[in-house]
């Protein structure tokens, strides 16, 4: 049975199926058992109160200043680190002789097309992380190696063309 | 048609006669979704009660966040696979090709009458191969493929009762057509 065949025949079985067709309500005994043994059962437990730091606009307020805080820390610490591996290097050269050069020919212009190209890439390998771990998550879910990603994505084209035929 | 958060709030506040609402409401589908995992009248019917009583006792703990049906659905499952792993047996899937259940009341009779008799046959014989190649899937692709294929559940809903992603959910579906049609191309 080829593909389109096996698509159609398939799609026939599925809409012939038993599950899929309506059926009868089942009848009274179903719902009486049940509450039968709903009210033998343990009475649910009242969703607890959430605390008031899991609120959401005090979520919110304390997410958004723990980002603040974080922000302040790490901004405040890496000029710091920064400026302390130069005094380091500085002084290793000094040791060794070595004079720096200075700077002079570069532009405050140039340094902020610099700054702007390296956020650039910043930006750059951020989105490639996270398009790679959601590749992964994928290919996670298929617990199979494909063999190229291109088939990956015909095989979710394919998928749309058989709920199509489906749901003809 | 009161609407189920406001049944939900209701059993919680001690009316629990109002959960008759839910249970009526849901208890084909939740039936015929047991039945389409497990393959047995009986079974399915104690395993969706099972849900309905389960979902009962935790429904404190229900945030709301989705539809009642979908965590029902979730508990349904849930219940069905800790079903079959302790029978430790593959599930079954319904057979269109001889009811095994033929002494039980068949609420989910299906008629076709524009059938003719070989298209019948072929229709059997093929469905028997089908039902061997579903038993044969693995438990995540099964799922997928029986939650949106067999109980018309939305891709998105799916991933809901499963706890993935829809791609995910995707993925399985297709995997699980494409492992039937290589059934099928091989014999």
């Amino acid at each position: 049975m080829n593909r389109t065949d096996f698509r159609i025949w398939l799609a026939q079985w599925v809409a012939r199926h038993p599950v899929r067709t309506p059926g009868q309500a089942p009848d009274a005994s179903y719902a009486e058992d049940v509450m039968r043994r709903v009210k033998a059962a343990s009475v649910p437990q009242e969703r607890p109160a959430a605390a008031w730091w899991l609120r959401p606009w005090p979520a919110i307020a304390v997410a958004c200043a723990s980002v603040a805080v974080v922000a302040s820390l790490v901004a405040e610490r890496q000029p710091v680190r920064v400026a302390e591996r130069a005094d380091q290097d500085l002084r290793v050269l000094d040791a060794l002789g070595v004079a720096p050069d200075a700077p002079e020919d570069v532009t405050e212009e140039e340094l902020r097309g610099l700054d702007q190209l390296v956020l650039a890439e910043a930006q750059r390998d951020a989105d490639e992380e996270a398009w790679i771990e959601q590749t992964l998550q994928v290919l996670d879910g298929l617990e199979e190696e494909p063999e190229a990603l291109h088939e990956l994505q015909e095989e979710l084209e394919l998928l749309d063309e058989l709920e199509m035929t489906a749901g003809a | 048609m009161a609407d189920e958060r406001e049944i939900i709030e209701a059993v919680l506040g001690g009316d629990v006669d109002r959960y008759a609402e839910l249970v009526s409401r849901y208890q084909l589908a939740a039936w015929k979704l047991a039945y389409s995992l497990v393959g047995n009248m009986d079974d399915a019917k104690e395993l969706s009660q099972n849900a309905f009583v389960s979902a009962y006792q935790r429904l404190g703990r229900f945030q709301q966040r989705a539809r009642f049906s979908t965590w029902l659905y979730r508990i349904v499952v849930n219940e069905c696979k800790d079903f079959l792993r302790q029978r430790a047996r593959r599930p079954a899937v319904i057979s269109m090709a001889g009811d095994p259940d033929a002494d039980e009341p068949r609420i989910f009779e299906v008629a076709d009458p524009s059938r003719s008799p070989a298209e019948l046959a072929t229709d059997r014989e093929l469905a028997g191969r089908l039902e061997t190649a579903i038993r044969a899937l693995a438990d995540h692709q099964r799922t997928a493929f029986v939650l949106h294929h067999l109980n018309g559940l939305p891709l998105d809903q799916v991933a809901e009762v499963m706890g993935c992603r829809v791609g995910t959910v995707k993925s399985h579906v297709f995997r699980a057509c494409e492992r039937l049609r290589k059934t099928f191309e091989t014999r």
